[in-house]
């Protein structure tokens, strides 16, 4: 069944896949990129009602949209822009220091 | 005031950290940042004492923003939280004082992230809601990898590198469990998750527990989920190894505990934990014994003791989890002590070698502190070790193959330290006898050191006291708590505890006989990349679940 729950979980085990069968530091967190939307997309998911409004307080609409999950995915979002930030900022300094991406050379 | 003590523990670091922020933008001295870091640190031995007082007759939950249960964020200080608090507090009180002689380029940068790696520790041990627990749980994360980075070791930026990537997959994991949680149940907070967990269909709860397990089992590197935990404690700045071996490591099993007590019901939990725990502790234990390095020692004993733990969680008794709390409190302050005077030996010589030390009797204090903490990681009877290894291996007595694995770990334990003690102290004794210098470490990385060893001795003194006032009552915040009689020194525990030091000694002896086999194994070993290692976390995951039954067995 196509819904957004399901491609997410697929899209985690895609990036689950990439970590492990790339050696390249870039790559790999790409694949970690992956991941972590496939994880956003699950859960906004959650929260999805088909047909629904948007959780926006109005007079007269009753039938919304969960809010919660939607709240909670901006904060992972900020977390993983921390995450893929800190990584690159490490991939920098391997370059710079060792010349090479590949992991398994890094001493 | 009293009843917003619990945000206290939370603002005061974050506060701190922006002043030191601050300060550094403006000026190049760094006296003010670490008067600022200091006073930081302290102040919440205030907000705990005022807390412990007031322990018994209340319980602290804090809204935040005054938002009701289940909808708002609340926090709440119970005695686990508080028992783990402490610790918190001390470990990083301590750490402090020996950063300030022991961190030298960027302590402006340092004491920023070290601030707030106490915020996330305070915060994860304090929040009953669980996706406020996936943030401080990134937090120390992500605080860590960079407090990795300021050490001057070469290996750190892979270090770092493999910890980041294991721990973002880790949270990934955690918010994986989360969600399919709150799909089910529809709340975050942790007393109403547990309410809610015994109407969902088993083969969900045992998804839930896979998942969250995974995440826990990365953070607290239970084998094969440790790969990341020796790179990244041996290279780190020692103050910071001490802090991740002492008390990051146990965020895990904090974690572990409180996920426990959800009260997922699948068939033979108990015993995979306990298998698992007992394959950590030897695993740990091979792995200390094959090393040169004398932080990469320390590091592979700490795998070996989260093992003792994980084995008392999944005994299920109360005695062995009594044993497990127990034996938390003791290894964050044996094993901080051991990093410590790895430091302080690191910082004289200049080495990590321990063949190259041949330190003698240059530093007496250190090596008399380095005595304590060995005998209270070895587990001999009036070092704070004993009792908690006892309470465990009573837990798991019924089995016997389980407490043969923990014996054997135990004998490793004695092995990789007596072999430290061997190389960098004993060795040399003769020869530096003549010289008779005295060259110790400065004052601010001594204090610390002794104020672990008289932990050490403390807490394995009188044992019944800290039972009753602390251990007790924190175990029974867990459910499935029944109240039991503990066994004391008895002379046949003594005679094993002997017999144990004497197998360490013989297995030492083979160690030093065979060490060419042994180094080239070794060399093998460590080919393993980050990419084998999480297939392999992968496939046990997958038989962990077969295990469970979440896939057909037959």
């Amino acid at each position: 069944m196509i819904n957004g729950i399901n491609i997410g979980i697929i899209l985690f085990l895609v990036g689950l896949y990439g970590i492990i069968t790339n050696k390249n530091l870039i790559r790999i967190i790409m694949s970690l990129g992956i991941a972590s939307n496939g994880v956003l997309l699950f859960f906004i998911s959650l929260g999805y009602v088909k047909g629904g409004l948007p959780p926006i307080i109005t007079t007269d609409a009753t039938f919304f949209v969960d809010p919660v999950p939607q709240a909670l995915m901006l904060t992972m979002i900020v977390i993983n822009l921390c995450d893929t930030a800190l990584a690159l900022a490490i991939t920098v300094w391997i370059y710079k220091k060792f010349g090479t991406l590949n992991i398994e050379e890094i001493p | 005031m009293i009843a917003h003590l619990p945000i206290f523990l939370l603002i005061t670091p974050v506060l701190a950290a922006l002043l030191v922020s601050m300060i550094t933008m403006l000026s190049k001295k760094e006296v003010l940042q670490k008067i600022i870091t200091g006073v930081a640190v302290l102040l919440p031995f205030l907000y705990l004492f005022i807390i412990f007082q007031n322990l018994s007759t209340e319980t602290f939950i804090y809204t935040v923003g005054g938002w009701e249960e289940p909808f708002g964020i609340t926090l709440i200080i119970d005695e686990l939280s508080f028992i783990l608090l402490t610790i918190t507090a001390t470990l990083v009180l301590l750490s402090y004082l020996y950063s300030l002689s022991s961190v030298k380029n960027d302590t402006g940068k340092f004491y920023f992230f070290f601030l707030l790696l106490t915020m996330g520790l305070n915060g994860i041990f304090i929040s009953a809601d669980i996706f406020n627990i996936y943030i401080f749980f990134d937090i120390i994360c992500i605080c860590s990898y960079i407090l990795i980075t300021f050490s001057d070791n070469r290996f750190k930026f892979k270090a770092s590198f493999n910890y980041l990537i294991l721990g973002t997959l880790a949270s990934l994991l955690l918010l994986l469990g989360i969600g399919i949680i709150y799909a089910e149940t529809g709340v975050l907070n942790l007393e109403y998750i547990a309410k809610e967990i015994p109407t969902i269909s088993s083969q969900t709860q045992i998804s839930i527990f896979l998942l969250l397990f995974a995440a826990v089992a990365i953070k607290s590197a239970i084998i094969p989920f440790h790969t990341w935990l020796v790179a990244a404690h041996s290279t780190a700045p020692t103050p910071i190894s001490a802090l991740l071996s002492g008390i990051i490591v146990k965020t895990g099993i904090y974690l572990f505990l409180r996920f426990n007590s959800f009260g997922f019901t699948a068939p033979r939990l108990g015993e995979i934990i306990i298998l698992l725990g007992a394959i950590t502790a030897v695993g740990g234990a091979v792995g200390a014994v094959m090393q040169w390095d004398i932080k990469r020692i320390t590091a592979y004993s700490t795998i070996s003791q989260i093992g003792f733990i994980v084995v008392g969680i999944g005994s299920l008794s109360t005695i062995g989890l009594a044993g497990s709390l127990y034996h938390m409190i003791n290894h964050a302050f044996f094993k901080a002590l051991l990093f410590l005077c790895a430091g302080a030996i690191i910082y004289k010589t200049g080495t990590r070698d321990i063949r190259e030390q041949r330190i003698g009797w240059n530093m007496p204090i250190t090596l008399f502190m380095y005595i304590i903490g060995i005998l209270a990681v070895s587990g001999i009877t009036p070092f704070s070790g004993s009792v908690s290894k006892t309470l465990i291996e009573t837990a798991v007595a019924d089995n016997p193959f389980i407490a043969l694995l923990l014996i054997l770990a135990s004998i490793g334990t004695v092995a990789c330290f007596a072999k430290i003690l061997y190389f960098s102290f004993i060795r040399h004794l003769n020869k530096e006898q003549k010289k008779k210098t005295y060259d110790d470490v400065p004052l601010p990385m001594l204090l610390p050191m002794v104020f672990l060893g008289c932990f050490c001795l403390f807490l394995g003194i009188y044992p019944e006291a800290w039972l009753d006032r602390f251990i007790l009552p924190a175990a029974s915040v867990l459910p499935a708590y029944i109240p039991f009689q503990i066994p004391f020194i008895e002379p046949f525990a003594l005679l094993k505890e002997w017999g144990i030091v004497a197998g360490g000694l013989v297995l030492l002896f083979c160690i030093i006989r065979f060490s060419p086999k042994i180094d080239i194994i070794q060399e093998k070993l460590s080919k393993i990349t980050m990419n084998q290692s999480i297939l392999a976390m992968v496939l046990v995951l997958i038989l962990i679940s077969i295990a469970l039954g979440v896939l057909p067995a037959s």
